[in-house]
């Protein structure tokens, strides 16, 4: 029998956050379609918007492109813009 | 913001992504897992793939789906608050080597390869490399050096001599480990580019502890070469957290080189320039370490571009190649065999920055460079038994000290 050492490093705390409260209902909200940039992206989200303009009438899209130079960079404009006017927001492409 | 959010990610990333979710404290996060890829396909595809198709995770319809993630009440579960405190378990493990053998693959902690068990006399032999203290934080890396969408973990110098014990290197390869780790520059990165990782080292370092620059300069043919590559692997799998496949690491067909990446000494004494490292500001005897990352280097034999004749315009060639490269992301390098570089400096390329400005100039008729100066890098290396260079993908990343390791 021998006795080694543990080879990994430290990963940092986990703090949880709890998630934003959920819509009674679309009609009548506002939904922020939100693109990163990833290529090709855009297209789906335009799909995405095309959908609710059909099922959900009541409900308004608005289409943004994300700027901040990277996909995961903030664009705090755009996040303050979405603070003021937005319900809800889906945001892509992951890939 | 308190707006609720769901994001779109492909049901490839699965792993990854709800990994990613829970290690930002949101493990219920309501994500829209869709068909991919995306790019590529036209609208009408797209409508038909993903609008009108199912959740490749749970077969439900897309769209109600996504409409549900914005309006179904949270659960108690998705309301919890609070810290968990993670650790790397614990610090020793007992058992018979075999049986730690498969512990260590089986956790993934390896390279899929037998490793040197790291006993605290192997590791406490190790520690001779260096005078810094085993406790001393080194630094933090992870999955991906850009940005900080991965979490970084953090390691000394004790963690770092584990794995370069777990890898088979000598004492004295410690410093030149410490030195690339304290970087945070990941040797396995996450992308589905499958990028391959490489070193550089300049100084007499190199013969100190018998790096190969010569004859088989970038492949695994010396001891320190093969076990430095392989621990810097090691210590990304370790203390990166890299490598883990569906979730910190996603390359879409792989690359070998990610076993031992790639480790070259320059040929400094064959070269007609100066030192890679010189000529990022350091001193001619500096023992310094430069990085590099991108898709790779192949033999400059397979490019299209090359051809085989009695007197060769080696300069053209290399530029008819560079120009084939893409340089917008992660720019180009050229491993040259002394032979080459001296053909090139014959042929009026004094220095390397001379040959840059060639290579990098416009196409005819066309006024846009093929390349930014710092995009492109010209790397002295091999033997000199005959013409043969390699060029590829390999983006310079920063220089830093070893010495200041030892």
């Amino acid at each position: 029998m021998i006795t080694v050492l543990n080879p990994l490093g430290t990963p940092p705390p986990i703090k949880l956050k709890t998630m934003a409260p959920r819509l009674d209902t679309l009609d009548g909200k506002t939904i922020y379609i939100v693109d990163d940039g990833f290529v090709g992206g855009d297209n789906l989200l335009l799909e995405i918007q095309d959908w609710f303009k059909a099922n959900y009438p009541k409900t308004t899209t608005v289409f943004k492109r994300k700027g901040g130079g990277g996909f995961d960079v903030p664009d705090k404009a755009l996040w303050a813009e979405i603070q003021q006017k937005a319900s809800a927001v889906i945001i892509g492409m992951g890939h | 913001m308190k707006i609720p959010s769901v994001p779109l990610v492909l049901s490839n990333f699965y792993k990854q992504e709800t990994e990613k979710a829970r290690n930002e404290g949101l493990p219920g996060l309501r994500i829209q897992w869709v068909l991919g890829p995306v790019w590529g396909k036209t609208r009408e595809q797209l409508r038909r793939d993903v609008i009108n198709g199912t959740n490749p995770i749970d077969g439900k319809p897309v769209m109600q789906e996504l409409v549900d993630k914005f309006t179904k009440p949270l659960t108690p579960d998705e309301t919890k608050t609070g810290e968990i405190i993670r650790d790397k378990g614990p610090a020793t493990f007992t058992d018979t080597p075999e049986n730690l053998q498969k512990l260590y693959m089986d956790n993934r902690w390896t390279d899929f390869l037998p490793i040197v068990l790291p006993t605290e006399r192997a590791v406490d032999e190790m520690l001779k490399g260096t005078s810094h203290r085993p406790d001393e934080i080194v630094g933090k890396m992870s999955p991906t050096n850009t940005g900080t969408y991965f979490e970084y973990w953090t390691f000394t110098v004790k963690d770092v001599a584990v794995n370069a014990v777990m890898a088979g290197c000598k004492p004295e390869y410690l410093p030149v480990l410490l030195a690339v780790s304290s970087t945070g520059k990941e040797a396995i990165s996450v992308s589905d580019n499958s990028f391959v990782d490489a070193m550089v080292i300049n100084g007499p370092i190199r013969d100190e502890i018998g790096i190969n620059y010569d004859i088989g300069a970038m492949g695994p043919y010396a001891h320190a070469n093969t076990t430095i590559g392989r621990a810097w692997s090691l210590i990304a799998i370790n203390l990166g957290n890299c490598g883990k496949v569906g979730t910190t690491y996603m390359g879409t067909v792989g690359n070998p080189m990610n076993l031992i990446n790639i480790v070259i000494g320059e040929n400094e004494k064959e070269s007609p320039w100066d030192p890679l490292s010189v000529r990022k500001g350091f001193k001619k005897n500096d023992n310094i370490v430069s990085l590099f990352e991108g898709w790779g280097v192949l033999s400059a034999k397979n490019w299209r571009a090359n051809n085989w004749a009695k007197e060769m315009d080696f300069p053209k060639i290399i530029r008819d190649i560079f120009a084939t490269q893409a340089p917008f992301l992660f720019g180009a390098t050229a491993i040259l065999s002394p032979p080459i570089a001296k053909f090139v400096k014959n042929a009026g390329y004094n220095t390397v920055d001379d040959f840059k400005k060639y290579l990098m100039a416009p196409l005819e008729g066309q006024n846009q460079p093929l390349f930014q100066m710092n995009a492109m890098e010209i790397i002295v290396a091999g033997g000199t038994n005959n013409n043969y260079y390699s060029i590829g993908g390999l983006n310079y990343l920063s220089s830093v000290q070893i010495d200041k390791w030892r």
